[in-house]
């Protein structure tokens, strides 16, 4: 009999064969040498500092990355859930559509055109503009969606009643459309966050292989065939993105409860 | 219904017949069981069947070769691979029995060292008729150990070189000097920042780093020793890697990449062409590309090996453990007859470490220039192997007439005084965790101050975020109950 919990069954198989199984491995591989005896030392490597930098880094361009693309996705995806504005819902394709087209292909033809105007890796804060603006471009449309889903959703009449109580629009946008938009907020910022850290590809095009980011610590380790050092830097990305599931989860409650007293 | 019958019948007969018709065919010795041979190779490091060209693929003119010569149906199975470690990785992690593979020198020392590779079991006869005397002296004195047995061996014993060529700078003459791409001191010099573009590979780079921290020692080498001890000295220097010498080196690449234009792997060809550097570190074979590119668009670029030596590289064919000896052997032998080495190379675009007939016919076809005056001596390469002018007499003296300098006849054969400075650069051995951690800092990047504030920032905002939270929480929970 088809029960439905047997419609789990492929997925699960998924699950354990290519999710479980790799990150017990890669678990297992960080914190063991390679004649296989138990140490730290693969995360004491990691953490040296340069490699601290190496992970500021990524940070420090993985936030700015974020908070540009929400503040460009932000308005972009309130104007195209408006029906008034956006009357045939083909509009949202166009800012879907880069998504389509070939990642290196696109990814030469901005530095060319970035070169165009003198924008190039030749001194640090051009190079930092360069992954700036590569990164926000190759990142929009993960923001530009999530938001667009929520904001299709969100409901006029609780902007309505806010306004018609008295809230300023200043108000009515900080106390009433955020906290209704947050989940989109959450996970279109969670879709840029992660991927920048690591999408050393970006990077490696537009810094001319002089920025380096957790991506590439990952692969040069890979690559020298020190596959310990390699998990070991993973398994940091990865305790990193515990850390923000764990706050954004309660920024969820947040929203909830504040949805909650609004109705 | 006969009708259908018929047909039935007609059917099994020409089946029948066919099936006899393939019987027939298998008479005498030729063995019908096919044989699979797992070749596996750079990518585009072979001729390959191109309709639109109207070329035979070698691998295709070997099954055909097995065929009517050995009589065995010999099916090759033809893939490729990135780079020389994703080789290493894959053979050390087992699975696919490869039976013949191609790797770099280093890479083939470090085989021989691990004991993964099948030692030749008889002599590959085209090689020592038609092999370049050059590379096969060199390829029997490159010597290494073997781990397990302390067995003191030759490549020779091991490994059929393939393809060869140099490390050099192409450049533009018309922006750069010949004297200074004549340095490797260029990639320093601070006249030309953001001009030169480095390869993004430590083994590259660290050669240019030790020449180039060794420099007075090779220049004082240089006024005393005769050439053959200088190629010594070079080998020597080169393949430093003491602990100082990695501090060195990591102290000159953090500088050198404050001043170059970028680490590379495939956008130098193109970036030179373009214009948006003059000098690119680049192997001899990727030069005589871009030289060709380039002179499509009427853009003259030239190669120069630096005169305080660099690095000689090969590939070469080798079989890995448990690989089939004996069929192996007959491919070797046969990319090893100068008629076949040409056309890989014609295709490829490096230089064949086979000389012979073929092979001087088509050197002389692309380069000789009657009206050159420049007299171009490439015997050491190519004596010896049984070549004859149109008359039938054996060639003495093999000599181009060029007109052109440090363009593509040097790159593919460089003259005989770049070679005597030109040296084999060895595996890391005991110290590659520490190059391969040296390279990875020096990758790293300097953060600023600028960035450390930021994240601070952000990290204070999201602490008082969540505090203000938190007291909301609290607050709204107090009203609750009341």
């Amino acid at each position: 009999m088809l029960n439905r919990k047997h419609l789990s069954i492929p997925y699960a198989l998924f699950l354990l064969s290519f999710v479980v199984t790799p990150l017990v491995l890669i678990i297992v591989y960080s914190i063991t040498t390679p004649d296989w005896n138990l140490t730290i030392n693969n995360y004491k490597t990691v953490f040296t500092s340069d490699n601290v930098n190496t992970l500021f880094t990524s940070l420090f361009i993985a936030i700015i990355t974020t908070i540009v693309c929400l503040l460009i996705g932000y308005p972009l995806a309130y104007l195209l859930a408006d029906r008034q504005v956006n009357k045939s819902k083909v509009f949202v394709y166009f800012f879907v559509m880069p998504m389509w087209i070939n990642f290196v292909l696109r990814s030469n033809a901005t530095k060319e055109l970035l070169d165009l105007f003198n924008i190039n890796a030749s001194n640090t804060t051009g190079m930092y503009i360069c992954v700036f603006i590569a990164m926000v471009y190759d990142y929009l449309p993960f923001v530009i969606l999530p938001l667009y889903s929520t904001m299709l959703k969100l409901d006029k009449t609780v902007i309505e009643a806010a306004r018609d109580l008295g809230a300023k629009p200043s108000t009515v946008f900080v106390k009433t459309i955020i906290p209704l938009t947050m989940p989109g907020i959450i996970s279109a910022s969670t879709m840029v966050f992660m991927p920048t850290m690591c999408s050393y590809v970006i990077t490696d095009v537009f810094s001319n292989q002089k920025l380096q980011i957790m991506g590439n610590l990952i692969n040069q380790y890979f690559n020298a065939a020190q596959w310990n050092y390699g998990s070991a830097a993973s398994i940091v990305l990865l305790v990193i993105l515990f850390i923000i599931m764990r706050v954004t989860s309660n920024h969820k409650e947040v929203d909830e409860s504040v949805g909650g007293r609004v109705w | 219904m006969n009708k259908k019958i018929l047909s039935l019948g007609a059917i099994f007969a020409i089946c029948f017949g066919l099936a006899g018709c393939n019987d027939t065919n298998d008479e005498n010795d030729f063995d019908s069981s096919v044989i699979t041979l797992n070749v596996y190779n750079c990518a585009d490091y072979i001729c390959e069947t191109d309709e639109a060209e109207g070329t035979v693929g070698v691998m295709e003119q070997f099954e055909e070769y097995c065929k009517n010569t050995l009589h065995k149906n010999v099916k090759i199975k033809y893939s490729t691979y990135e780079t020389n470690e994703d080789l290493f990785n894959q053979l050390k992690a087992g699975g696919v029995q490869y039976d013949l593979v191609c790797p770099s020198e280093y890479m083939i020392e470090k085989m021989i060292q691990n004991d993964m590779l099948e030692p030749l079991t008889k002599d590959i006869d085209n090689y020592l008729s038609y092999g370049s005397p050059y590379i096969i002296d060199t390829f029997n004195n490159l010597k290494t150990t073997i781990k397990s047995t302390s067995q003191v061996v030759s490549f020779g014993e091991y490994a059929v070189p393939y393809m060869w060529g140099t490390m050099g700078f192409m450049y533009n003459p018309e922006n750069i000097p010949l004297e200074d791409v004549s340095s490797w001191d260029i990639i320093w010099d601070e006249k030309y920042k953001n001009e030169v573009s480095l390869k993004d590979s430590i083994r590259d780079t660290y050669v240019t780093a030790t020449l180039h921290i060794y420099k007075e020692e090779l220049e004082l080498a240089r006024d005393v020793l005769n050439d053959e001890q200088y190629n010594k000295r070079v080998t020597e220097i080169m393949n430093r890697c003491d602990d100082l010498t990695i501090s060195l080196v990591e102290t000159a690449l953090k500088k050198a990449k404050e001043n170059i234009y970028e680490f590379e792997v495939d956008t130098g060809k193109e970036n030179i062409i373009n214009g948006k550097y003059n000098v690119n570190l680049c192997w001899s074979g990727d030069a005589v590309y871009s030289l060709d590119l380039a002179e499509e668009e009427d853009f003259i670029l030239n190669y120069k090996v630096p005169e305080e030596g660099s690095n000689v590289w090969f590939d070469g064919w080798v079989m890995p453990k448990g690989a089939n000896v004996e069929l192996s052997q007959e491919l070797m032998n046969f990319l090893c007859d100068p008629s076949i080495a040409s056309q890989n190379m014609e295709y490829v675009g490096y230089t064949s470490a086979i000389a012979g007939q073929d092979m001087w016919d088509l050197v002389n076809e692309w380069y000789d220039d009657e009206e050159g005056t420049i007299e171009y001596d490439l015997s050491y390469f190519f004596a010896n192997t049984g070549i004859v002018d149109e008359l039938g007499n054996e060639v003495s003296e093999f000599i181009i007439h060029t007109s052109e300098e440090n363009r593509q006849l040097y790159a593919q054969y460089p003259d005989e005084k770049t070679i005597l400075r030109c040296a084999v650069m060895k595996d890391f051995a005991g110290q590659n965790d520490k190059v391969s951690e040296m390279w990875i800092r020096v990758k790293g990047n300097s953060v600023s101050w600028i960035i450390y504030a930021f994240l601070a920032v952000v990290v204070v905002a999201l602490v008082l975020y969540e505090v203000k939270n938190a007291q909301s929480k609290r607050a709204r929970k107090r009203r609750s109950k009341k």
